[in-house]
């Protein structure tokens, strides 16, 4: 049956993709030469909705592969299934931090990790610099800076900083902004 | 309200709002469990999130089950789960059914580039702001600067830099980095 199958199908794909974002993607792919369920230049359609709507890549990906395979309830099931292995696995990690909450272990491996994490998100950051503000060149030294881009950015960091505002409203305000004004 | 459905009506939130990957979600869910609802503290959404990152699975949707878990335990994880992914499941539904089209529409995509810029507002904030919190004295300042050039210099995949990062900082702890 195929909800069966497909519910497997990515129930693995959420056991064994690490990383995040487009990490599925080469599962995916690989369900591209097993099954008949969708093709690879359907998948490049998929990553391009997936990342310009919202909600995490992974899901967005997942509902569309289980969807354009069995129709509605293909996505929610590709989706729910992908979520259950990291689901379960949290809530095994949650009660242990329960038990070792203050325990000074805990607190040690936490200490190591957090400047990490920072760093993973100035990554993150760089990364999205590059692709707004940055024109894409084989060397960096030889990339051009996309100054209208740059303009809006600062204009909207100074908003953002300035009045705290909700970040969907900054969200709205660019997208208002960006039917007019291209960058 | 019941807390279970709370908590999903809360991460639906998030959900919905978050455009891109897993980082993008952290300005959005600060907003919403920190700045709104004052159930964690800004160390725990942090903490959450590197598990999540070295976890398998989607990794917003892992750190919001985690977060849900320590709100109201399995029922909390599963509803922070569910709420995060509903409304990617309805809009993805929606576009895969109607709306293909749509998104080669040239002043669609133009929105989606000006929506971009503002996530890169939005990340560069959080990022200063998890700095300040994360780079507390030399030792994490050190373990900072090796993490972004291995991730920006090597390439090296973000789950091998948390467990590194992990383990420097129980033995460095361990053996008597107290004292600094």
């Amino acid at each position: 049956m195929i909800y069966w199958t497909l519910f497997w199908e990515f129930l693995k794909i959420g056991l064994v993709a690490i990383g995040g974002g487009l990490a599925t993607l080469p599962f995916l792919y690989d369900l591209t030469v097993k099954t008949n369920w969708f093709t690879a230049a359907m998948l490049v359609d998929m990553i391009a909705i997936s990342e310009s709507t919202p909600g995490p890549i992974g899901i967005n990906m997942a509902t569309y592969a289980g969807y354009v395979t069995a129709s509605v309830l293909g996505g929610i099931l590709a989706s729910l299934a992908i979520i259950t292995p990291g689901v379960i696995l949290m809530m095994l990690i949650g009660k242990a931090m329960d038990k070792f909450r203050n325990s000074p272990l805990l607190l040690k491996v936490f200490y190591g990790i957090r400047p990490a994490v920072a760093a993973l998100i100035v990554y993150a950051a760089w990364e999205i610099i590059k692709v707004t503000m940055i024109t894409s060149a084989e060397n960096l030294w030889q990339a051009q800076l996309k100054f209208p881009a740059i303009g809006f950015f600062l204009l909207l960091f100074i908003v953002n900083k300035r009045f705290k505002i909700h970040p969907v409203l900054l969200i709205a305000v660019a997208a208002i902004t960006g039917a007019f004004i291209r960058f | 309200m019941n807390k279970s459905t709370e908590i999903f009506i809360s991460f639906a939130r998030v959900g919905a709002l978050t455009f891109g990957g897993g980082y993008a979600m952290l300005p959005i869910l600060r907003k919403e469990v920190i700045d709104i609802k004052g159930w964690i503290s800004e160390e725990q959404m942090m903490d959450s999130y590197a598990i999540a990152q070295v976890s398998p699975g989607i990794i917003a949707v892992n750190t919001s089950a985690l977060i849900g878990f320590q709100l109201h335990g399995k029922k909390g994880a599963v509803s922070a789960a569910l709420g995060q992914v509903f409304p990617s499941i309805v809009i993805i539904t929606l576009i895969a059914a109607f709306l293909q089209q749509a998104f080669l529409i040239p002043v669609v995509a133009q929105m989606f580039a000006a929506i971009r810029i503002a996530v890169a507002v939005l990340i560069i904030s959080t990022a200063i702001t998890l700095l300040k919190k994360g780079i507390i004295d030399l030792f994490s300042a050190v373990i900072f600067s090796l993490a972004l050039i291995a991730i920006l210099g090597f390439s090296i995949s973000p789950v091998y830099i948390v467990i590194a990062s992990a383990l420097s900082g129980f033995f460095y702890k361990a053996l008597g980095g107290k004292r600094t």
